[in-house]
């Protein structure tokens, strides 16, 4: 090949490269933005099927393909911008202060420039804005390969139930044993927690499955409850009765008791209803010594209740005594919430699954005797006042160069005034 | 006359070194009549190539007159000068009709001014009143005086280099833009430096011009500006000058903001003849992107009117071309913002 042909090879080659080079650079500015949309966009679709054991193999798939997708569209929609070969030797020529001879040599004017020794680079890589993007892309990817996703349905595959259905069937277990509660009550609830029991391993421990088996956990106890406070209230009712035949006040807690042990929403065996009759005016037949034997077999029965409240195995809650605060705490050991005056007794500092209520919904206002025993955030006390003005002497705003005052004799009524940046720009044109 | 790029044949290389070597030499003896004034010198010699006017502007004493006295002589054209008054009169330039008897009979005959040269040298122009300025914008246009209800040829070539004190001295008048845009270039004569100085005060002395050798017959300096015309404008270097002078338009670069006026498509015809005649004065068939670069600094900054709060801001025609110059790439598109242009020293 001749010399002249040597060097135009030479500088065409290299405004070729520099095209290729230009191009890619248009092509990532564009890329980069889209891509990390696109990539945020499958990352989570790839986690979400993580989470529901989907396809995942389909979301990594579908994320390859809209990459691809988005690099042929952006390089579609980048080549508006791309540069031909003429216009990346105008660069080199420009830069390399050539005086134009690349393209005058092109058309035929003068002949190619000598190959020089070295070739500087005339354009420089500025990454960090396609680094940047790049690099979140790949933040959101690894995100959505690496994030842990809770095992759900491992749980369930161990037998694990939720602790709350757990609890449940312990008590409705021990509440069939102690046969202190009507058996076709019992049998309902126990149904209520098969039901959800048998729900497939993946749902067990569904948002909605754990509130499901928590209710049923509180109803439970709470049914037991109230069949226990009633068997207690009716022992002691029966033991007033005993002491004080003629008592309207213990016929009453009677009666209240065995209504509560009639229609409760955990009714009282059969048995041991039919032992107390219809209505309290029943247990006027019996003998002192009948009415001794049934109290304590309430009683009896009240314990074995509280027994099926211990059966869970961790203290489920029970039903909060109806309570103002005002008075003494519960004869059970409950201390009541305390309130102005306090209870007779402490509350209980016991640990519970559930957090207890200190309060009773009531505020009372703090009266501060003396300022050492103020805390942050109390009111010292409000006050009320006003500004004095005088609207009579108010001169009000005056516009530059209108007159600022009536004048007197021989007195200057035009005054200037401008804002400093209006005095500096004067000064500085007339400097 | 055919536009420029369609002579018919390009420059040929002795064509080319014949009229750099005169050039040289043309400019070797400005710069014995002015001293440390290279870029000044290069200026004018590229201005009177392109068939330009010329405005000087500095200070009194800088040379300008000097400088313009030495080129005529240098050339050997007809040249006459004008020292502008304020009670110079439109007919002391251009000439008058003045009743004469030819062959028995009064008539009204044409006297010729001043003006009837191939160089007028316009000295202090702006102490000129405004209707006597005037006066000069049809024969720079139009080449031609019109007086008495006749239009006048004026010779060819025709230059007007006029000179002119910064407008802020008293006793002058400013020049109106119209006329400021027949000048193709607008030089700013700057102090010299102390050792220019020193050379000044043992080579001259005071009211003794130097003297100046004919470098150049007309003939052949006419021959240099049809060469001129024959440089070659490439599309890439147009494209450029549109873009440049597009840009100077308000709103359409950053550059531009505060500008009022931006530059005329008769800036953009003259940074294409004065990109051409640079080319020549570099020896080459022609013009480059570096030639327009040169040349836009004289020719746009006094075509590019500014907004009263940009100039109280401090801002100037000279430094929005400089801002141009750096925002505007020679080439059309811009380069990815992923990527940007190395400096090569």
């Amino acid at each position: 090949m001749s010399p002249v042909g040597s060097t135009r090879r030479f500088w065409e080659t290299r405004a070729a490269l520099l095209a290729f080079r230009l191009n890619v650079a248009a092509w990532l500015e564009r890329l980069g933005p889209m891509l990390f949309a696109v990539t945020s966009l499958g990352a989570v679709v790839v986690y979400a099927l993580r989470r529901q054991r989907g396809p995942v193999e389909w979301g990594w798939s579908g994320l390859a393909l809209a990459a691809l997708l988005t690099a042929i569209v952006m390089l579609w929609l980048a080549r508006r911008r791309f540069f031909s070969s003429a216009e990346a030797r105008v660069l080199i020529e420009s830069q390399l202060r050539l005086d134009t001879r690349l393209t005058a040599a092109s058309i035929g004017l003068v002949p190619w420039p000598d190959v020089p020794e070295s070739l500087p680079s005339v354009v420089q890589w500025r990454l960090r804005g396609p680094a940047g993007w790049f690099s979140s892309a790949a933040i959101m990817l690894a995100l959505a390969a690496c994030l842990p996703v809770a095992d759900l349905t491992a749980i369930a595959r161990g037998g694990e139930k939720p602790p709350a259905l757990a609890q449940t069937e312990a008590m409705l277990e021990a509440l069939a044993q102690a046969k202190v509660a009507e058996s076709a009550a019992v049998e309902q609830m126990a149904e209520r927690a098969r039901e959800l029991a048998n729900r497939p391993a993946e749902q067990q421990y569904s948002h909605s499955a754990l509130e499901a088996a928590d209710a049923l956990r509180d109803q439970t106890a709470a049914a037991v409850s109230a069949l226990s406070r009633n068997l207690e209230a009716a022992s002691n009712a029966l033991q007033s009765a005993e002491n004080e035949p003629s008592s309207k006040a213990a016929a009453g807690r009677l009666s209240a008791a065995l209504t509560g042990l009639r229609e409760g929403a955990l009714p009282a065996n059969a048995e041991l209803l039919k032992q107390l009759g219809a209505d309290a005016s029943a247990l006027d037949k019996l003998s002192p010594e009948q009415l001794k034997a049934l109290a304590n077999a309430l009683a009896e029965a009240s314990q074995r209740a509280k027994g099926v409240l211990g059966a869970n195995g961790s203290g489920a809650p029970v039903a909060r005594p109806d309570m103002d605060g005002k008075g003494p705490g519960s004869r059970s050991g409950f201390g009541g919430p305390g309130g102005k005056g306090g209870g007779e007794s402490s509350a209980p500092l016991a640990l519970a699954n559930q957090a207890s209520d200190a309060g009773d919904g009531k505020s009372e206002a703090f009266s501060a005797a003396s300022l050492a025993n103020l805390a942050l955030g109390d009111k010292l006390g409000t006050t009320s006042g006003a500004h004095e003005v005088d609207p009579t002497k108010a001169a009000g705003p005056t516009s530059a160069g209108a007159i600022a005052a009536p004048a007197k004799g021989g007195e200057a009524v035009w005054v200037n005034r401008l804002t400093p940046a209006e005095r500096a720009a004067l000064k500085n044109f007339y400097k | 006359m055919p536009p420029p790029n369609s002579a018919p044949t390009a420059l040929s290389e002795t064509e080319l070194a014949q009229a750099s070597a005169t050039l040289e030499r043309l400019v070797g003896t400005l710069r014995t009549v002015l001293f440390g004034q290279e870029e000044l010198i290069e200026l004018v010699v590229i201005g009177v190539l392109a068939r330009g006017h010329l405005l000087l502007e500095g200070l009194p004493g800088l040379g300008k007159t000097e400088l313009v006295k030495g080129l005529a002589r240098a050339i050997g054209l007809d040249a006459r000068r004008v020292q502008f008054t304020p009670d110079l009169l439109p007919g002391d330039i251009t000439g008058n009709p003045i009743m004469q008897e030819v062959d028995g009979r009064r008539a009204f005959v044409f006297q010729r001014g001043p003006i009837f040269a191939n160089i007028l040298l316009a000295d202090e122009i702006n102490r000129a009143s405004p209707k006597t300025q005037s006066a000069l914008l049809e024969a720079m246009q139009e080449r031609r005086v019109t007086a008495g209800g006749e239009t006048h040829t004026l010779p060819d070539p025709f230059f007007v280099l006029a000179t002119q004190n910064p407008i802020d001295l008293e006793g002058t008048y400013p020049l109106p833009e119209a006329q400021l845009d027949r000048f193709l270039f607008k030089i700013d004569v700057h102090r010299n430096s102390a050792a220019v100085l020193e050379k000044i005060v043992l080579q001259r002395e005071l009211g003794t011009e130097p003297a100046v050798e004919r470098v150049l017959s007309p003939e052949e300096f006419i021959g240099l500006l049809t060469l001129a015309r024959r440089v070659r404008m490439p599309e890439v270097v147009a494209n450029y000058i549109a873009r440049l002078v597009h840009a100077t338009q308000p709103g359409e670069s950053a550059a531009s903001a505060g500008v009022r006026f931006g530059a005329s498509p008769r800036a953009a015809l003259a940074l294409a003849a004065a990109a051409r005649a640079r080319g020549l004065r570099h020896g080459r068939p022609h013009a480059s992107f570096e030639d327009v670069q040169a040349v836009a600094r004289p020719i746009l900054a006094h075509r590019t009117i500014l907004e009263h709060t940009a100039r109280l801001d401090g801002a100037t025609s000279l430094g929005v071309v400089e801002k141009l110059l750096v925002e505007i790439p020679a080439q059309a598109k811009a380069l990815p913002g992923t990527l940007t242009a190395a400096k090569i020293a």
